[in-house]
């Protein structure tokens, strides 16, 4: 890919200092471009802020390649520097923000010399032209990046006039017809509608069809589906692929999500801390990792159809502050193969390790005395609890549930108006029964909106649901209780079995109160234990078994990272010894590296403390790797329940195979293997649900009979096993395609 | 550095590292505000000038050279002095004076006018004997910090004198305790009624909720300055100064609670749905706990920022109220009392001084705006 | 939309019938009533009332009955015949004064409502969109100063200078003090809407839509002036609502400085000697006034936003 830089004596780490490299002939880099067939070269780029503390190296010399027509992911963990990167291509770094060094080589006419955008005045006229003509750019959010003001017909028009000399009759047309591109159904009707208004996956398709509405010649999608869902990601990566092959254009994709960089990738770029780790073709980085990074973060992501029983090999500690970056290089406090007197000294080079492969990395240093390289790269893969371990303690056809739900039902008024009136309802969780048995973990899936986290609480009783039964028997011994019907006092004793993991780190611990304060509140207040030195004991055990140091105890949560939070969250729920604990999403907000360590955590504690795990997810990669028995819900039911390898090589229910074809499988070379189903972006109004089968609006397998007008039943499922439940009409009829086996 | 860490269990993730150094860890809600408020120069300032102007409130009666009612009708509209504090006229020496006056009376309008006599000294001194007063209601004393040296000589008039010849300093020192208390009694008053009726009202949601909201929104559609007018107005001019000093700040706080108990029952609201709150719940922390150990300690900062940045539009409206005369009537004296002397334009262009309350007013206005803004961003120090 | 409008309005009658309440117990709280007052004044005149006059007044205010008789008796007078009582100060009809002095007030709160936002738009956006520089401190100190200094003192500063440099003849009304007046009561409106609309217009530059639309190749004066600033001027037009009374509030105490003709003296020198039905009246103007501008704002914030808008739909 940059095989000339290493000709040139350029390279990532190669350069010192901040002066920016010797200034080139835009001519002579035009050719080289040319005969490279790269439209953007980023070259040597730092972009600063200045704060008044103290500068912090964003990006920190990062160097690559966007080639022609193709797509280039940009992948690294948060605050690694990828999202700088690409708004500092178009000059929209906010201040404090500033680029201090490197050029951007942007060469879209192959005849013509290449232009330096760095080297443009970031409010002038000539980057504007760059802006949306040459280059367009999709962000995170998009419902937030589109103004609420205007309709986004008008934002679109706007779009187009800016860079187009057309009427604004003419731009209106093309706005129509741009927005039928981009699959928005009724464009004509939808060009008058606000963002707000329309859906997540509605506002993203918007923004696409902005960014290429004067047809750039490259498409900068910073995260574009991160804030989405799975199945609406999934039509959205198959919109730009798309439209990608209609014009020719060239992609860079930033984002998080090795899965989605398998699935769409030409060739990646691996950052880390401001800097690039490796870059390579997509083949390259996933079957011939040369980094320890890359190698860590491939194998601590769970892949859907990847054995249960494996322990994920999670990356040591966590990614340091920007403003606080190691010396040398910039993973060697996490590296594996770290070579002390070198890694922490001198920061690699950025050296050939293939074709068009690069590292940046001291054991590729050709003059280097290097140790033996580990068998295993990731430090902490040692099976501490055999594989065998990991099946429920107890049998499941014999033991009797721990918790039983019944007909349950959560109803939230809608209100309106000067007096609140009540307008309306929404099921947020619509007659659901539920098993959980003891020791297993049970995974609760679905579309963000589908109930999940309502039925957590309802099971949890911090809320209190509007009809049913949620019957509770203690496996060491009480009789069993109905938790619907207790009353406050009642419940107090049954606080301590059922606890909750929330799922931000940040808004779950108040940040007032120390971490003996917040892990001992539930003895002080379930039990009412005075707290003394045998509690300050307790928590101090509990904090060194969730990998914390039992002296943080007098510390306040905001001296703590994501992960770490996430740990004293776990003890809190632990120290009451409790028998369900109720994981709400719990590893969601958590970078790859982290979310390991994490599960890893989880798994230990359930075999130690005989736990019972209720886990939330939207992942189905992780609850494919943790859970022993998994629950589809979909607006506010469940519509299918099996055990895990049931539900993920033969699903029951169309909408269960919707969601695991919709899954990005981080193995490049599965792209385009198994059934390609995509559902239609809306979820329908929850307070309005459709009659009938609630899938049957957006369901592949629709048929005329009794789908729009009868509703289906949770029932056997002829397909699989005695326990695998269904809630569709033809489950026994339809054959659906459950995750691609990544051996066959 | 991993490897340092002492083995955490039998399944430990070196997973622990320090994030902040040991002294922001372990840094109380309390500490991280007051380091935030502290890189903030102008709400440092505002707390200085706002401390200050208590502790002169406090300490009036030491600070001013005369009581409040101490008048000399031969002085009348007498200009400032200088105060010298090096005596060159017998060569180079320390000594404290003023110089004194000559009148002369305007053979037409029979006016009298003062000229500064640069050649009388009225001597001045440190810790001077004056009038007697008691220092915080209990040591009766006559000391003052400055006064002339002779209590039965020609007075001293460092900011000039008024019509009846009272010494504008010392009143505007005596002033600083009604209007800089007006708006602590103002906001405690507003304080009660909005945290209880916001609190409720957040807490309890529903019809409660609805009802405490239309009534709030209704005060709130009440043009201010005119009801404040009305009620002043209303309230008896033969009642005491005490009475009706708390009756004025009653009026003031019967605007300001509304916005307060907006501002509780918004936080309250939002904290509802925070999980910590949640939290707290599944950990069988009781209702009235979670109120007071998780939900007010959440926004107390919050609450005392609003606060202060009410007072100075109580110590305004007071000043408004008495300078028309609808407020505090004489003998209290406040700021607003004071500008009263100031009302006809002949007056002040003979007097310009008698406009000085007003730069009290508004330098106590500012810092307290001042040191609001700076308590008000630090509120939130957990903010990411 | 029309619901809209239709709806506010029906929100509307309970609030002015509560402010109505409060203006009549505004005007009872004095100690004794009315006649007594009236009676005292013609004593002090030298003179008396016959017993068919007292008679005629019980009955026109019904003042030895019951509270709600009397707020009906009023209440009814001003709905169905603009008839606000009598103000005995001034023995003439209240709506008489009332209509001598309206047109000049609501041209001074016009005149200031105007010179507020333009001296205090441009000011805002500027120190917003150059935050830190010495225009925006310039503005900023503006804004503190503004709120810190009473009206009165500022009008009475400006006076000042101008009786003692420019010779002004003061005590009467002329254009001049009009102007200073105009200027005075702008400059604490303009200080409280330049710190709102730099706020506001701050916090919607950080808004990812921004990034979006600069992203898009829009030029930045055009982006500034399309987006943030339209959002941020929402605030803008809720002050409309409260504008309106407080410059009839704070025009009270500077008109009363400056010897203008206006409402605001009048309501001060009735509240002074208790002349209630005239401050009562005056109150009860000021509080539907408010309460219009209320509705006016909030009219014209959903005609301009359509988050507002379409959520009333």
């Amino acid at each position: 890919m940059t095989a000339h830089r290493d000709d040139t004596g350029r390279g990532v780490g190669v350069v010192a200092g901040l002066d920016s490299p010797a200034p080139a002939d835009p001519r002579q880099v035009g050719r080289e471009l040319a005969a490279s067939g790269t439209i953007l070269r980023i070259d040597g780029l730092r972009t600063y802020f200045h704060t008044d503390e103290s500068v912090v190296k964003a990006v920190d010399g990062v160097s690559l390649d966007v080639p022609r027509g193709r797509t280039i992911c940009v992948v690294g963990e948060s605050g690694c520097g990828k999202s700088i990167t690409a708004r500092s291509v178009l000059g929209l770094v906010d201040a404090p923000g500033r680029i201090e060094a490197g050029h951007l080589w942007w060469h879209p006419d192959p005849e013509a010399p290449a232009v330096d955008l760095a080297a443009l005045d970031p409010h002038g006229a000539e980057i504007r032209q760059v802006r949306g003509g040459q280059i367009g750019m999709v962000f995170q959010e998009p419902m937030a990046s589109l103004s609420p003001m205007y309709s986004i017909g008008d934002q679109l028009v706007q779009a187009i006039r800016l860079h187009r000399p057309v009427s604004a009759a003419e731009a209106k047309e093309l706005a129509i017809a741009q927005l039928a591109r981009v699959g928005i159904p009724q464009p004509e009707r939808r060009f008058d509608s606000y963002s707000f208004q329309l859906s997540g996956g509605m506002c993203q398709r918007v923004m696409i069809a902005i960014a290429l509405s004067c047809d750039p010649a490259l498409l900068i999608a910073d995260e574009p589906t991160t804030a989405l869902d799975v199945t609406t990601q999934a039509r959205i990566l198959d919109l730009i692929a798309q439209l990608q092959d209609e014009t020719g254009m060239s992609v860079m994709f930033i984002t998080h999500d090795l899965g989605v960089v398998a699935e769409i990738a030409d060739d990646v770029t691996v950052m880390y801390l401001g800097t690039v780790a490796e870059q390579g073709s997509v083949t390259d980085i996933f079957d011939r990792p040369e980094h320890p990074y890359t190698r860590a973060l491939l194998e601590s992501v769970p892949t859907l159809g990847q054995a249960r029983s494996e322990r994920l090999a999670a990356i040591a500690g966590m990614v340091p502050s920007p403003d606080d970056r190691p010396t040398g290089c910039p993973f060697h406090t996490r590296c594996p193969s770290v070579m002390p007197g070198l890694c922490d000294v001198t920061p690699p080079a950025v050296r050939q390790v293939g074709d068009r492969h690069e590292a940046a990395c001291h054991l590729h240093d050709p003059d280097v005395e290097r140790p033996p390289v580990p068998a295993a790269p990731a430090p902490n893969t040692a099976t501490l609890t055999g594989a065998e371990d990991r099946s429920p303690a107890v049998a499941p056809d014999e033991a009797e549930p721990l918790l039983s739900v019944r007909g349950l039902r959560m109803t939230f008024p809608v209100k309106k108006g000067f007096f609140g009136r009540t307008v309306g309802h929404v099921q947020a969780v619509d007659d659901v029964d539920l098993d959980i048995r003891p020791g297993e973990t049970l995974g609760l899936v679905g579309e963000s909106g589908c109930g999940k986290t309502t039925l957590g609480r309802c099971i949890a009783r911090a809320l209190d649901p509007t009809a049913g039964t949620i019957r509770y028997r203690d496996p060491r011994g009480g009789a069993e209780v109905d938790l619907a019907q207790l009353e406050a006092n009642q419940l107090r004793p049954y606080r301590e079995h059922i606890r909750v993991i929330f799922q931000d780190p940040f808004g779950s611990l108040n940040p007032r109160k120390t971490l003996l304060q917040l892990i001992a509140e539930p003895l002080r207040h379930i039990r009412s234990e005075r707290v003394d030195s045998s509690i300050e004991d307790r928590v101090a055990a509990m904090l060194r078994r969730v990998g914390l140091r039992p002296e943080f105890m007098r510390r306040y949560p905001h001296a703590f990272s994501g992960g770490q939070r996430q740990r004293i969250n776990i003890a809190r729920a632990l120290i009451t010894n409790p028998r369900l604990v109720i994981a709400d999403e719990a590893v969601s907000a958590l970078d790859v590296s982290i979310r390991a360590q994490i599960l890893n955590l989880l798994s230990d504690l359930q075999d130690e403390y005989q736990l019972t795990y209720l886990f939330i997810s939207h992942d189905l990669s992780v609850v494919e790797h943790i859970c022993d028995r998994v629950a589809v819900m979909y607006l506010g039911r469940i519509v299918e329940q099996a055990e895990t390898e049931e539900v993920f090589q033969r699903p029951g229910h169309p909408y269960t195979e919707a969601l695991l074809s919709a899954v990005p499988v981080p193995d490049p070379h599965l792209r385009g293997a198994g059934r390609r189903i995509r559902l239609a972006d809306d979820l329908p109004d929850p307070a309005n649900p459709p009659s009938g089968c609630p899938f049957h609006t957006r369901c592949p397998h629709r048929r005329a009979e009794r789908c729009a007008d009868e509703r289906p039943l949770l029932q056997l499922s002829p397909t699989g096993s005695s326990e695998h439940l269904a809630a569709c009409h033809y489950a026994d009829e339809l054959s659906l395609a459950g995750v691609a086996d990544p051996l066959s | 550095m991993t490897q340092q860490l002492p083995p955490a269990g039998p399944a430990a993730e070196p997973a622990v590292q320090d994030v902040a150094p040991a002294a922001v860890s372990v840094a109380s809600q309390w500490r991280l505000m007051w380091w935030r408020f502290r890189k903030h120069k102008l709400a440092l300032a505002g707390l200085v000038v706002t401390a200050t102007l208590y502790l002169v409130a406090v300490f009036a009666g030491f600070l001013a050279p005369y009581d409040s009612s101490h008048l000399d009708p031969e002085y009348t509209y007498a200009p400032p002095q200088r105060l010298h504090v090096v005596d060159t006229s017998d060569g180079w020496d320390w000594g404290l004076y003023v110089n004194g006056y000559t009148a002369e009376q305007d053979p037409e309008t029979l006016e009298i006018r003062f000229e500064v006599d640069e050649d009388t000294k009225v001597p001045v001194e440190l810790f001077a004997r004056g009038p007697s007063y008691t220092l915080f209601g209990l040591i009766e004393t006559n000391i003052h910090v400055i006064g002339p040296a002779d209590p039965d000589g020609p007075p001293m008039y460092l900011l000039g004198a008024d019509r009846l010849g009272r010494d504008q300093l010392s009143r505007i020192i005596h002033g600083t305790r009604v209007s800089m208390s007006v708006g602590l009694v103002g906001v405690a008053v507003a304080f009660v009624l909005g945290v209880t009726l916001g609190g409720v009202s957040g807490y309890l949601g529903g019809k409660v909720d609805t009802v405490i909201q239309r009534m709030v929104e209704f005060f709130m559609s009440l043009p201010t300055l005119p009801l404040w007018l009305g009620l002043a107005a209303a309230v008896p001019t033969d009642w005491g100064p005490l009475a009706r000093y708390f009756m004025i700040t009653v009026v003031l706080s019967f605007v300001a609670w509304t916005s307060l108990a907006r501002e509780v029952r918004g936080r309250f609201l939002s904290l509802r749905e925070e999980d910590f709150v949640m939290a707290a719940k599944l950990d069988g922390v009781g209702r009235r706990a979670i109120i007071f150990s998780h939900m007010l300690p959440s926004f107390t900062s919050h609450l005392i920022a609003t606060l202060t940045l009410s007072i100075p539009a109580m110590i305004l409206a007071e000043t408004a109220l008495s300078f028309l005369g609808l407020g505090l009537q004489p003998p209290v004296v406040s700021w607003g009392v004071l500008l009263q002397e100031a009302q006809q334009i002949r007056v002040i262009s003979t007097a310009p001084w008698l406009l000085l309350p007003g730069l009290a007013v508004v330098v106590a206005v500012l810092s307290l705006n001042f040191m609001g803004d700076g308590l008000r961003d630090a509120a939130d120090p957990y903010r990411r | 939309m029309a619901a809209f409008i239709a709806r506010r309005f029906l929100y509307m009658v309970p609030t002015v019938f509560l402010i109505s309440l409060v203006a009549f117990v505004i005007i009872q709280l004095p100690p004794g009533d009315y006649l007594t007052t009236l009676m005292a004044q013609y004593a002090s005149q030298g003179e008396s009332l016959d017993q068919a006059q007292l008679d005629a007044m019980n009955e026109r205010y019904g003042l030895d009955q019951p509270f709600f008789v009397q707020y009906w008796k009023w209440i009814s007078g001003i709905m169905f015949h603009l008839d606000f009582g009598q103000s005995f100060e001034w023995s003439q009809s209240v709506s008489g004064l009332l209509a001598d002095r309206l047109p000049l007030t609501m041209a001074l709160a016009g005149l200031t409502l105007l010179l507020t936002w333009f001296v205090a738009v441009p000011l805002g956006v500027f120190s917003a969109v150059k935050q830190y520089s010495i225009g925006d401190y310039v503005a900023t100190t503006i804004g503190f100063l503004g709120l810190a200094t009473p009206n009165f003192l500022l009008a009475l500063v400006m006076l000042w200078v101008a009786f003692s440099t420019f010779g002004l003849s003061v005590g009467e009304a002329n254009p001049v003090t009009f102007a200073i007046a105009i200027l005075v009561l702008g400059t604490a409106g303009t200080a409280g809407l330049i710190r709102i609309l730099r706020a506001n217009l701050l916090d919607e530059l950080r808004k990812p839509y921004v990034v979006a639309a600069r992203a898009q190749g829009l030029p930045e004066g055009r982006l500034l002036v399309k987006y943030p600033l339209r959002v941020a001027m929402n605030p803008f037009f809720s002050t409309i609502g409260w504008l309106l009374p407080s410059l009839v509030g704070g025009e009270v105490i500077v008109a009363t400085v400056m010897n203008l003709n206006t409402v605001g003296p009048l309501l001060l020198g009735a509240l002074r000697s208790q002349d209630m039905y005239l401050a009562g009246s005056i109150i009860l103007i000021l509080g539907v006034l408010t309460v219009l501008g209320t509705l006016i704002s909030d009219i014209a914030l959903a005609w301009l936003d359509p988050r507002v808008r379409l959520r009333y739909r």
